[in-house]
């Protein structure tokens, strides 16, 4: 792994996964809350389109209704024959029409006038014209007023009669000098110049009662009949087909005058100031409100619309006008507006609806999520932890893992079948040099290198012997028992053991990994070897088993180490006379009847830490330098059962004396030597071999020259 | 089980060998004794005087004598004194043949050979 890969964070696969599954339910979420706004908004289209006709058509109904009474009051007017002359009682009039008034509140006045001037006028007073009538000195009850203005001899006169709501009368005015004359009026002149038609006036306000209001009229065969309808009522009325305070409508005729308006303030205009104010019908050049100026505009591009959309101020709004034909068949329009969000709730609210659906769905899935995250990371987190284990080989424990997902079953097999082979090699190579190769992820090619090793031999004493007088296979039970004991703590002492010769043992330290001390830790595992197998005898001896005796052989120096072999079947393995010295060595044993020979290059290093007794020079056949031979008797300082006893120290201590003269070649001496050392140590085998050797000495003396060097002819 | 080649204690191995010190004007052995032990002379002198030649050897130390006895029946041919007094090492008949044992099968028949072309002149 290199050192910026290392250095980004890493997170945990669980975390991964959640977050994935996380991404991916808020992703649906937004995803839900877009198509549902969009579906929303075509929806908010289509519901404002059957909203807008629904509006407009119960606009159109009230209107019809509206309208329907004061027409239904014209047409008796119009066509009743006590109204047909100029002059005459028109009394009888009274008894059908009042009762219309009565039941239509929106009628404020049906009057007729006459080419002579001559006008009958029925006022309906409702609490708005109360002060009119208090005003005129009307009694207070006054339900219905009728004014009659005639023109007698050129003086026109107007009588007011005053009657209760059963039309009885309550009072009455003499005549009085009329102002108003029914000719000058816009539905008098409106009704005459087409006789055959029903005229409806744009708002005005009423020359009697100062309320705003409409007029219709039709002309008759001597002059007109009109009704006054108020337009508060009308426009109470349809104001209450809005749904709320922001939807907007507006009326106006085909000369864009208002014929209504949702704020009736804004029905007309008043210009001038004092006796010079004029009150004017507004226009749609008048409106003030921004959302109908602008549906007015696209009006004013395109014609009747059915629906539009409006931006105003940030705020969406949808708008229609659509074109009507009024009873009196004159065309006006109807501007219908309202705000987008009345069809639809904002984004923010169906995001908020989404979002919390798909945090609840999650929610409620979480568990799952986590349960199935789980089940992904864990057995791969824990494999990661078992490949770690392999890698710092710590291979005794087979994996025992399971997981839902094939794929990571598959990989947890395979590894689990990885661990065991590479355990399984383990045995026929040394684990140090796996262990290394594992770390190190090189590979292994043919070739060595030189370096300082001690090198520990071990063989069995008379094992070909006792292999003729055992079956085989108890013997191979046996060997690997024995074998078992010696490379395991050999292993566990950092050695690398090297392979195995029949009975024999080739290990060594410092290869391939460095070991400190190394001809220390070896000397020392002689010494636990000789321990261990005492131990092994022992349990022998109790299962009726002959003990098996080894002889061991320690030695240090430079040896080649590496691969050898061919392609197919590379062992790693060490190469060099240091080898064969330490087997020598322990070949020597059988000759001194010693257990542990160690080198003089081994005693040389080790002697502060261990006890050994110098055995003899001697020069092996095919070895080239002579060899110094010592017994490696026990540890100086340490663990009792590793310690040299005082026995063993006292022996050397006697033996430093005989071999003292014994170097002098004073041959005499050292059988004198050599006869006080065997009263103390009658059973030593070196000391008889010297004894044998001294006394050929004093028949043979070796030359002058001599080093003390024994040539050994047998291997 | 031990093989011929096992290696031996020092106390086995003085078996058979014998250090003795004899005065001044001792004898060692006599001609015409029968004996069985071979001799080391170590330190001092040893004297060897016998035969029809009656010649007399001097001996110094690290030599060898009173190898006759190795010739089965052999007597001693002569007899060994010592003037000054002198320390030996008696080699027993026993250890001798053992060594023998040891040696080189031609060896042994050579020395075999020897031994008796000795006694058939000597007699």
């Amino acid at each position: 792994m290199d050192i910026a890969a290392a250095r980004k964070t890493r997170f945990t696969l669980f975390v991964t996964i959640l977050t994935l599954f996380l991404v991916a339910a808020l992703l649906v979420g937004i995803g839900v809350t877009a198509a549902d706004y969009i579906q929303n908004r075509s929806n908010a289209l289509r519901v404002a389109a059957e909203t807008f006709k629904e509006k407009i058509g119960r606009i159109n109904e009230r209107r019809l209704a509206f309208f329907a009474a004061p027409f239904l009051v014209l047409q008796q007017f119009y066509g009743h024959p006590a109204l047909r002359e100029a002059t005459g009682s028109r009394d009888e009039i009274l008894k059908p029409i009042l009762p219309g008034l009565a039941m239509n509140p929106q009628i404020s006045a049906v009057y007729a006038g006459y080419e002579n001037g001559n006008f009958f006028h029925v006022l309906s007073i409702s609490e708005t014209e109360k002060p009119f009538i208090e005003r005129l000195g009307g009694p207070a009850a006054t339900r219905f007023a009728i004014r009659e203005i005639r023109d007698d001899d050129g003086v026109r006169k107007a009588s007011w009669r005053f009657l209760d709501a059963r039309g009885q009368q309550i009072g009455a005015l003499a005549d009085r000098e009329a102002t108003y004359d029914p000719r000058s009026r816009d539905w008098y002149r409106d009704a005459r110049a087409e006789p055959e038609k029903m005229i409806r006036t744009a708002p005005y306000m009423f020359a009697a009662t100062s309320q705003t209001g409409m007029t219709l009229s039709r002309a008759t065969e001597g002059g007109a009949v009109g009704v006054d309808l108020t337009l508060d009522r009308l426009m109470e009325y349809v104001r209450s087909v809005r749904s709320n305070e922001n939807q907007r409508f507006v009326a106006f005729d085909e000369q864009n005058r208002l014929l209504a308006h949702f704020d009736p303030e804004r029905m007309f205009k008043t210009s001038g100031t004092g006796e010079a104010k004029k009150v004017e019908l507004a226009t749609t050049a008048d409106l003030v409100d921004p959302v109908v100026r602008e549906a007015v505009q696209i009006f004013g591009r395109q014609g009747p619309y059915e629906l539009a959309r409006i931006d105003v101020d940030g705020s969406e709004y949808l708008a229609t006008v659509v074109h009507q034909v009024g009873r009196d068949g004159s065309g006006f329009h109807i501007l219908y507006a309202a705000p987008m969000s009345d069809f639809m709730g904002p984004l923010a609210d169906a995001a908020a609806r989404s979002i919390l659906a798909a945090s609840l769905i999650f929610l409620l899935a979480l568990p799952a999520l986590i349960y199935f995250a789980h089940s992904i990371s864990r057995p791969l987190s824990k494999l990661s932890e078992e490949a770690e284990l392999i890698r710092s080989f710590q291979l005794a424990e087979p994996i025992r893992l399971k997981s839902r997902v094939r794929e990571v079953n598959t990989l947890i097999r395979s590894m689990s079948g990885m661990k065991g082979t590479i355990r399984e090699i383990t045995k026929f190579v040394p684990k140090a040099l796996v262990r290394e190769l594992l770390q190190s992820e090189s590979t292994v090619e043919v070739g060595g290198v030189t370096r300082r090793v001690s090198i520990l031999f071990t063989d069995i004493r008379d094992f070909t012997d006792m292999a003729g007088q055992m079956p085989a296979e108890k013997l191979m039970i046996n060997l690997s028992e024995y074998f078992e004991e010696l490379a395991s703590l050999i292993i566990r002492e950092s050695g690398t053991v090297d392979k195995y010769i029949g009975d024999a043992i080739l290990a060594f330290w410092n290869a391939p990994l460095p070991v400190a001390r190394h001809e220390h830790v070896a000397c020392t595992t002689a010494l636990k070897c000789r321990l261990a197998l005492r131990d092994l005898n022992e349990r022998w001896a109790e299962r009726g088993l002959v003990p098996w005796h080894t002889r061991f052989g320690v030695h240090v120096g430079d040896a080649v180490l590496g691969n050898v072999g061919s392609s197919d079947r590379i062992d790693y393995t060490a190469i060099g006379d240091t080898v064969n010295i330490a087997s020598r060595l322990e070949g020597l044993n059988k000759h001194y009847g010693t257990g542990i020979l160690a080198s003089g290059e081994i005693a040389d290093v080790c002697s502060g830490g261990f006890l050994f007794r110098r055995v003899d020079r001697s020069q092996p056949k095919g070895a080239g330098k002579p060899l110094d031979v010592f017994e490696l008797l026990g540890m100086r300082e340490g663990p009792e059962e590793l310690r040299a006893t005082p026995d063993m120290v006292r022996l050397v201590e006697d033996w430093n004396r005989v071999y003292e003269v014994y170097a002098r070649k004073d041959w005499l001496g050292t059988l004198d030597a050599l006869q006080e050392f065997a009263a103390v140590h009658p059973e030593d085998v070196v000391a008889g071999i010297y004894l044998s050797r001294v006394v050929g000495f004093v028949l043979e003396p070796p030359p002058d020259d001599w080093e003390g060097i024994i040539h050994f002819s047998q291997k | 089980m031990i093989s011929k080649t096992e290696a031996l204690s020092v106390q086995s191995v003085w078996q058979g060998l014998d250090r003795k010190t004899y005065p001044a004007g001792a004898t060692i052995f006599a001609e015409g004794e029968t004996g069985s032990a071979a001799f080391i002379l170590l330190r001092g002198d040893v004297t060897l005087e016998g035969g029809k030649q009656r010649a007399l050897v001097e001996l110094k130390p690290g030599q060898m004598f009173g190898m006759h006895a190795l010739m089965a029946g052999a007597r001693r041919g002569a007899t060994a004194s010592t003037r000054q007094g002198c320390e030996v090492m008696m080699v027993s008949e026993e250890r001798l043949k053992q060594k023998l044992e040891e040696a080189d099968p031609f060896v042994r028949y050579w020395v075999d050979y020897l031994s008796k072309r000795l006694v058939d002149l000597s007699s």
